[in-house]
């Protein structure tokens, strides 16, 4: 009977003790494992979606509130930037990609994005543009988009000639304000009243190709619809596992004509809202020849802009998080502690009960350092056990998070135990034996002869 | 096969040195039989312990096959004993966790031989334990407990087979049946077999009965004090 196997049968022998040190030495490993592997894999996720867009331009205030809710349309938009600020940008050398978003609605809480056929021209880490599982884009360029805009102004100027006048008549007449056709009924005629939805969206709302929706404006309350701008779904995109799957596209000359969001629609939350602007402009510079660099620096000089750095605001936000996370882990670490002290003692309270088992091996030809190991070899497996068990358990954890990040965020997670926990299991083990060794030297010590005439 | 000259066996006590054995000689032929008799504390198990080399002389040489235990190391003795010697216990010592035919392997398991499940079987099918290999000692009778202690004693084909009064915890019957095995089977395979027992009636079946009080000059030495008391 080998070393391992007499370890083996030890073990069995008094399996409540061994089955509840192993589930405590577990649950501190698997805590320990899932708070670093979470932390991990929702950096990378986040980076990698972060990496759909080097620039985003948009209201001045917090970069990293613009990249959450521009990107990860998390929170609510806190301003728009000018429609010429939008063309601006577009016209930049560098810029190799750019759409434009205006946001403000939302249907069952997913976000409505108003933008530009460009939207799916986005190129998402190791997957490229997005593939669409059913249907197809609309079309609505950037070029499009200007003539509708050019609409739009236009509208709200001769609404605001109109409505001078009728201050100055002091009536208060129900007419057309001069125009040919409303807004809407320019979109409509258009066909601007179609959507794009991500698969999330798809699947949580059971949107598909064909079907009619209202959006309803506000995206944090889901308040009032829209009825008169009933949008159909043209398209659904493939699972991408960024944000893009928790959104539903419009065109932007769609959002613009909705009622609500002509020129009198003051900003709820505050900041500087051109109605007729856009939320932000998601855009890829060319990083090569200090484009990126230059642009950047350039629109965050204007005093009505800010550029934003996705990747640079998530790096920032994961290093605020990254202190809680060594707290955090400092604390698993010393769960793990208290487990494999709990080992110890385990064992311990063993040990004047095996002296007899001890001697009768002693006497059948084992040797003491046989006996030592014997010892060692339990707390040792105990706590390897359990850290295997706890990494089996983080993973699980950690795939369960992951389900909720992506129900939350769009973002997919990937956190399976990674080279670091396998060192952790390691150092675990070895901490683990290094426990051992306090009963083991008890156990090592056994006078076989003694232990034996005194148990007859 | 084994050789005591002036071996003296003295244990540490608040008293300071205690001897418990003082043997001047002491010979068994290989392949011989021999029982050890004696009453309680007359130092039987401490000689069964010397020969196995498990506590090692104070003083003397213990020459057990052509090896002096007295001169070795403990880790040495360990192999020695892992090798050559088979130990049975008067209340067995078998291991509650592991079964009859796991007890027989741990007999020949730090040998550092190649243990084979089925040599163990074998073994106990040849006690006619072949029925009960997997149950644990806990479901076993007393007598067939003493058949996996003889069995444990037996396997690996050592040269010397130490007893200590492997019958003491047997009625009657039962104990003749484990000894009449324990004799027969060591003759068969040519181990040498002494065996410790204050029953002098069982010491009449070895080849050779030895009595502790006609070599242990430690204890002709206490009856000298004590006839002097009185």
């Amino acid at each position: 009977m080998k070393l391992h196997q007499l370890v083996g049968r030890n073990l069995r022998r008094r399996p409540l003790a061994s089955v509840l040190t192993t589930l405590s030495v577990a649950l501190g490993v698997a805590l320990f494992s899932a708070i670093g592997s979470l932390r991990q894999a929702s950096e990378n996720a986040f980076q990698r979606s972060a990496g759909m867009s080097n620039l985003i331009v948009g209201a001045k205030g917090s970069p990293l509130e613009l990249t959450l809710n521009s990107l990860y349309h998390m929170g609510v938009s806190s301003g728009n930037i000018s429609y010429e600020a939008y063309r601006e940008f577009r016209d930049t050398p560098g810029v190799q990609w750019c759409a434009p978003t205006v946001v403000g609605d939302a249907y069952r809480g997913f976000r409505i994005v108003g933008t530009t056929d460009e939207m799916f021209a986005v190129k998402v880490p190791d997957l490229g543009t997005p593939e669409f599982s059913a249907g197809e884009a609309w079309k609505h360029s950037p070029a499009d988009l200007d003539a509708f805009h050019a609409e739009v102004v236009e509208h709200a100027a001769m609404d605001a000639a109109a409505h001078a006048e009728d201050e100055h008549d002091h009536a208060d007449h129900d007419h057309d304000h001069g125009h040919d056709h409303t807004l809407e009924e320019l979109a409509d005629e258009l066909g601007l009243f179609v959507a794009v939805v991500g698969a999330t969206v798809a699947e949580e709302t059971g949107l598909k190709v064909g079907s009619s929706f209202v959006p309803a404006h506000d995206v944090m309350t889901g308040g009032g619809a829209h009825e008169d701008a009933p949008t159909r779904v043209v398209g659904v995109l493939a699972p991408t596992g960024t944000p893009i799957d928790r959104a539903i596209y419009i065109p932007a000359g769609a959002f613009y004509a909705i009622a609500g969001h002509q020129a009198e629609q003051e900003s709820a939350f505050g900041g500087t809202r051109d109605p007729h602007g856009v939320s932000a402009v998601l855009a890829y510079v060319t990083p090569s020849g200090g484009y990126h660099l230059r642009t950047r620096y350039a629109w965050n000089d204007r005093l009505d802009v800010q550029a934003a750095w996705p990747v640079m605001e998530v790096r920032k936000l994961f290093a605020v998080v990254g202190n809680i996370d060594a707290a955090l882990r400092i604390i698993a670490a010393l769960v793990v502690v208290v487990a494999l002290v709990g080992v110890l003692v385990a064992l311990s309270n063993t040990m004047a009960a095996r002296q007899r088992e001890f001697a009768v091996l002693r006497a059948l030809g084992a040797r003491r350092r046989t006996i030592l190991a014997l010892v060692v070899g339990e707390s040792a497996a105990i706590s390897l056990f359990g850290g295997i068990l706890g990494l089996g358990l983080a993973a699980i954890g950690a795939w369960l998070a992951a389900s909720r990040v992506r129900a939350e965020t769009g973002v997919s997670l990937t956190a399976m135990p990674g080279l670091t926990d396998l060192w952790f299991l390691f150092a675990v083990t070895a901490v683990g034996a290094l426990a051992g060794l306090v009963p083991a030297w008890r156990a090592y010590r056994t006078e076989a002869a003694r232990a034996l005439s005194s148990s007859l | 096969m084994i050789h005591l000259e002036n071996v003296v066996k003295s244990f540490r006590s608040e008293a300071g040195e205690t001897p418990v054995l003082q043997i001047p000689t002491f010979l068994v032929n290989a392949g011989e039989r021999v029982a050890l008799v004696g009453t309680s504390g007359s130092g039987k198990t401490t000689l069964l312990n010397l020969l196995s080399g498990l506590v090692r002389a104070s003083s003397g040489q213990v020459q057990v096959d052509g090896r002096d235990l007295s001169q070795l190391s403990e880790g040495a003795r360990d192999r020695f004993r892992a090798a050559s010697v088979g130990y049975m216990f008067q209340s067995f010592h078998l291991l509650d966790g592991f079964s009859a035919v796991e007890n027989v392997e741990l007999g020949e398991s730090f040998a550092g031989r190649k243990v084979h499940r089925g040599e163990a079987q074998a073994l106990l099918e040849s006690l006619e334990l072949g029925h009960r290999v997997n149950y644990k000692p806990s479901e076993l009778s007393i007598g067939q407990q003493a058949r996996v202690a003889l069995a444990r004693a037996l396997a690996g084909q050592p040269k010397l087979i130490l007893a200590d009064e492997p019958t003491g915890a047997l009625d009657g019957e039962t104990a003749d049946t484990i000894l009449e095995l324990l004799l027969t089977r060591v003759k068969k395979e040519g181990a040498t077999l002494v065996v410790a027992t204050h029953d002098p009636g069982i010491a009449a079946r070895f080849d050779r009965t030895v009595n502790l009080a006609d070599i242990n000059e430690v204890l002709a030495a206490r009856a000298q004090a004590s006839g002097a008391k009185s």
